[in-house]
């Protein structure tokens, strides 16, 4: 009940954000996209809303809802794996959360920048994802729940050729695969 | 079409041992060495429009795509300068011009003829020195196919006239990027042309890799959650997985008898380099360390693999054994080297290395001497991989604001975009086809 009045009090939160989403245009849908390989959004019968944000709201009625689970993108440097004071912080708040809910499994992706060449950025966003899968095992979160897969730079969330937008994509990023 | 262009090739050795022309017999060896010196100098030939033999509207047409693809392929061969006449060849006998001492080496000229879409080329190739025809046999072909007739056509005048075979009819594979971030493997023609896809599964497919036989392609998909080896074959489009350890299976590179694959593979918990053995399905472990090891490729001797590793904390090239032993490190300069592909002809290595501007193309000879930066831009010049001659180089730069394919010759000369459309890259040239 209270899980009900909580999506109430977050409704039109989520509309904004349908709202959001939907002028971005298609292409920006992509990143807030959890499935890695979505199906097609089925554009003739509903043009503005997107399919996956339909789907994030029914899953608040059906399923007891984890308003907290949120679990932050870490970002790295250039040709590195290795975890500043800053990621290991956030990190280790992902792993007090990780901890409130053992039940879950978890999708660790390893990203990086347009630079280099792909079979190489392939290994180094592996590398990424296990570091900080070793970080989080490290802090108590069982190694079963976690499991790490690299993009390499097949999977930008900034599209810019810049600095500031290579900096946005070295990043891993969590997916909660069970809720 | 088997049968008759075996056929065809027969007849060419024939003709060529009959009757090449001792000057031009001896003339091989020297091209073939001398083609990397700055002071080779291309052999010309004249180049005459083909005769349609039937009359519509369609002859000029098929008469100017024949010019067109011909020029551009012989000039792409590396070894010759065209010169495009019209009109018809003089009647021209003996003389000694070989191309050195001014006049062309050869001319060519020919006929064609288009009959319920089916399109017949005979051309009528002859040695400038003698006067002798050297090529006169018929192509027959799809007329919508006409281009491939033509390639065929010019890889067997750069046969006859050189003794080296052809690259015109090779093809050339890459990765596309489509709209939601897809990315797909197709398929083109070396010069750019008749692009298709070969798979559609919306995912994200990468590092096509030819098999020596051409028929087959090796590549990475993410396609089931997990970065998996497949193998496509060409002939009947059909798939299968032939690795899917746990994390990578990534960089495949098949050895030149086309029985292994190298690749990168990290169940183990890093990247490591293996060798598959195709047939059998078994693994050898190549390296131990904690390091990234990628990219590899294979000398053609068969005996030795290059590849990255980033050991001394940042990737650089290193060759080793294909048993993983006499590792050595063949890239000083620079702090990132990457993406290394070895020549066909066995002497030099196409690398990556990251400049203060981007991203450039070098070759460095298997010795570690006589460094050169081909490209020279500031932007990303990426994955280079050699044409089966040894002689030019498909790579995918993004200097036009979008990632596109572009070729060039082994010294860097004569860039050429192949693509439009953005979002290609990883070309891998195919081997000769057979």
């Amino acid at each position: 009940m209270t899980q009900k009045r909580r999506l109430l009090q977050n409704l039109p939160l989520m509309f904004v954000l349908v709202g959001l989403v939907a002028c971005g245009g298609p292409k920006e849908t992509v990143k807030y996209e959890p499935d890695p390989f979505p199906q097609p959004v089925i554009t003739e019968q509903e043009p503005i809303q997107p399919v996956e944000e339909k789907v994030a709201v029914d899953e608040f009625v059906d399923v007891a809802p984890k308003p907290d689970l949120i679990l932050q993108t870490v970002n790295f440097e250039f040709d590195k794996s290795t975890l500043s004071a800053a990621t290991r912080a956030i990190l280790s708040q992902n792993a007090r959360i990780l901890q409130e809910y053992p039940e879950i499994d978890v999708r660790i992706e390893g990203h990086c920048d347009e630079r280099g060449t792909v079979e190489y950025n392939l290994a180094l966003g592996e590398r990424r994802a296990m570091a900080v899968r070793d970080y989080l095992v490290n802090f108590g979160v069982a190694p079963i729940s976690l499991s790490v897969i690299s993009y390499g730079k097949e999977r930008p969330i900034d599209t810019r050729h810049t600095p500031s937008g290579w900096d946005q994509n070295r990043r891993a990023e969590f997916v909660i695969l069970n809720q | 079409m088997n049968i008759r262009s075996g056929f065809c090739a027969l007849l060419l050795s024939i003709l060529l041992f009959n009757l090449l022309p001792d000057t031009l017999a001896h003339a091989q060896t020297d091209v073939y060495l001398r083609i990397y010196e700055k002071t080779f100098q291309r052999m010309e030939v004249d180049l005459y429009p083909f005769e349609g033999q039937n009359r519509g509207a369609g002859q000029d047409v098929m008469a100017a795509t024949i010019t067109e693809v011909l020029s551009n392929d012989l000039w792409m061969s590396g070894y010759f300068k065209v010169n495009v006449k019209f009109g018809t060849p003089e009647p021209r006998t003996g003389g000694g011009q070989n191309g050195r001492s001014g006049g062309p080496l050869a001319w060519i000229a020919g006929k064609f003829r288009i009959q319920d879409g089916r399109l017949a080329i005979q051309p009528d190739l002859v040695d400038a020195a003698s006067g002798r025809t050297i090529i006169k046999s018929e192509y027959f072909e799809q007329e919508n196919n006409a281009r491939r007739a033509v390639h065929k056509i010019a890889d067997d005048i750069v046969y006859s006239l050189t003794g080296e075979e052809g690259i015109a009819s090779t093809r050339v594979a890459f990765v596309k990027e489509g709209r939601n971030g897809h990315k797909e493997i197709g398929v083109m023609d070396y010069d750019g042309k008749n692009a298709r896809t070969l798979t559609n599964d919306k995912s994200i497919n990468l590092s096509p890799a030819w098999s020596p036989d051409g028929e087959k392609l090796a590549f990475t998909s993410f396609k089931d959650e997990n970065p998996n080896l497949y193998l496509l074959n060409l002939r009947n489009s059909t798939q299968y997985r032939l690795s899917d350890g746990k994390g990578l299976n990534s960089a495949p590179a098949w050895s030149p008898d086309g029985k292994r694959l190298a690749l990168t593979l990290s169940k183990d918990g890093n990247a490591e380099l293996y060798i598959m053995d195709v047939e059998r399905k078994k693994f050898r472990r190549l390296t131990y360390n904690r390091a990234i090891d990628s990219s590899p490729s294979w000398s053609p001797s068969n005996r030795e693999i290059v590849f990255t590793s980033d050991r001394t904390g940042s990737p650089q090239v290193y060759i080793m054994d294909t048993d993983g032993l006499n590792v050595r490190r063949l890239t000083y300069a620079g702090s990132y080297n990457d993406s290394p592909n070895w020549s066909p002809r066995g002497d030099k290595i196409a690398y990556v290395s990251r400049t203060a501007s981007g991203f450039d193309i070098y070759t460095i000879d298997v010795t570690g001497e006589k460094n050169m930066r081909l490209t020279d831009s500031s932007n990303a010049n990426e994955d280079p991989c050699w044409s089966a001659n040894g002689f030019s180089l498909i790579f995918s730069s993004n200097r036009s604001g979008r990632r596109e394919l572009y070729s060039m010759f082994w010294d860097g000369s004569d860039q050429k975009k192949l693509t439009s459309g953005g979002g290609v890259y990883l070309p891998a040239w195919s081997p000769r086809q057979r």
